[in-house]
């Protein structure tokens, strides 16, 4: 089963998709069906031998295309529609151990290239409002499956927390005349505490409104609305400051740090949105190596968030993490990788 | 760096697309290994 149900009080789409209960759960290294498939072994989803970079429908989609109409019969409070869309899981190696830390410059330019075709390609399907590119790593965010990968969500509709996003930047432009991610950024740069990285194209922080404890923002410095704009050396500079990001949060305790990772973009709707700024947000899980930061009673339940710390000190730890410098990174990129 | 894309579709009639990446020391076509070992940022040394 498999479909759209309206939430009339929170005025949002709830996918429901039975099936995703019998996905794949942490299956044996021996049967990751992530890695390709071997001569005389069993099949994976992936057919031919290695392979750089593979993106391909998931088996088990929160949203399909053609989608199957819903089972039940909606109403006019509790409206239904197809779960229409698209998922898609993208392999970053066919390389099972390691993770997104462990590719090269090289390798992640590759990734922002591929990154960038998806976007482009399943945002101009006309089922397809809105593109989210993500990352969940790490057995504590929930993984099913530890093989380096992504998602990429093609909905047929803008999710929430995009919308308000958008509906803040519009209200933020009308009222000054300014984009409100600039703005962000130039106070932000003013203040200087809360910066941990920084290069010709973009500046990474642990904001002044941070709800985790080590929440980072990636924020283009020019005002891109998606990836879709951005040059050669934005797409360099992207890699630089995304291994780097990585590099310090795994050095920050010497250990693999599970995060969700989730590239903000406009919509791919057809509307005009020059007043949004392409973002990334990073929200791991930790608050100190061995504790979780849960999303208990009062998030949860009722969508504000208690820090348990403040950004400055947080953004301070990070930033002293190696690497101290992207351009510290270009040189000894593999030498600073300092776990396992 | 160019890249090359290879569409295929599976039995149960999902896509898949392999992605691969011309660089000066390895040239590849999407959907095959590197025709020889590189430095070791292609296979993490694996091989």
């Amino acid at each position: 089963m498999s479909e759209l149900r309206w939430h009339p009080i929170l005025e949002e789409w709830v996918i429901t998709a039975t099936h995703r209960q019998d996905r794949t759960f942490l299956p044996p290294d021996d049967y990751c069906p992530l890695c390709p498939t071997q001569p005389g072994a069993f099949p994976t989803e992936i057919p031919s031998g290695e392979y750089e970079i593979v993106t391909f429908e998931n088996k088990f989609p929160s949203l399909q295309h053609p989608a199957p109409q819903p089972a039940v019969e909606g109403s006019d409070l509790y409206k239904v529609r197809p779960a229409d869309g698209i998922c898609e899981v993208v392999c970053y190696s066919s390389r099972h151990g390691g993770t997104l830390t462990d590719a090269s410059l090289e390798e992640m330019e590759n990734l922002i290239d591929v990154w960038t075709d998806r976007f482009r390609e399943l945002g101009s399907k006309d089922f397809v409002d809105y593109v989210l590119i993500f990352e969940n790593k790490g057995k504590d965010i929930g993984v099913t499956l530890t093989h380096p990968h992504g998602q990429i969500y093609a909905f047929p509709f803008i999710p929430p927390k995009i919308q308000r996003e958008l509906d803040s930047a519009l209200k933020h432009k009308d009222r000054t005349g300014n984009c409100l991610f600039c703005d962000v950024i130039d106070e932000e740069q003013r203040d200087g505490r809360r910066i941990i990285a920084e290069n010709d194209s973009f500046v990474a922080m642990i904001p002044f409104f941070a709800r985790y404890p080590y929440e980072v923002y990636i924020f283009s410095r020019k005002h891109h609305q998606t990836m879709l704009s951005f040059d050669d050396s934005e797409r360099e500079d992207l890699a630089v400051i995304l291994k780097a990001v990585l590099l310090k949060y795994d050095n920050l305790w010497d250990t693999s740090q599970p995060y969700m990772m989730i590239m903000h973009q406009a919509p791919m709707d057809g509307r005009d949105y020059g007043y949004y700024h392409y973002h990334i947000e990073f929200h791991p899980p930790h608050r100190t190596k061995v504790k979780l930061k849960y999303l208990a009673g009062c998030e949860s339940g009722a969508g504000s968030f208690i820090n348990d710390t403040v950004a400055e000190e947080k953004a301070a730890e990070l930033r002293e993490a190696a690497p101290r410098t992207t351009e510290q990174l270009r040189i000894t990129s593999y030498e600073l990788r300092i776990t396992e | 760096m160019a890249m090359t894309k290879k569409k295929i579709v599976l039995e149960d009639g999902r896509y898949l697309i392999y992605y691969a990446f011309e660089s000066k020391e390895t040239p590849k076509q999407a959907g095959n290994a590197p025709a020889k070992c590189c430095d070791g940022k292609c296979c993490g040394g694996a091989k």
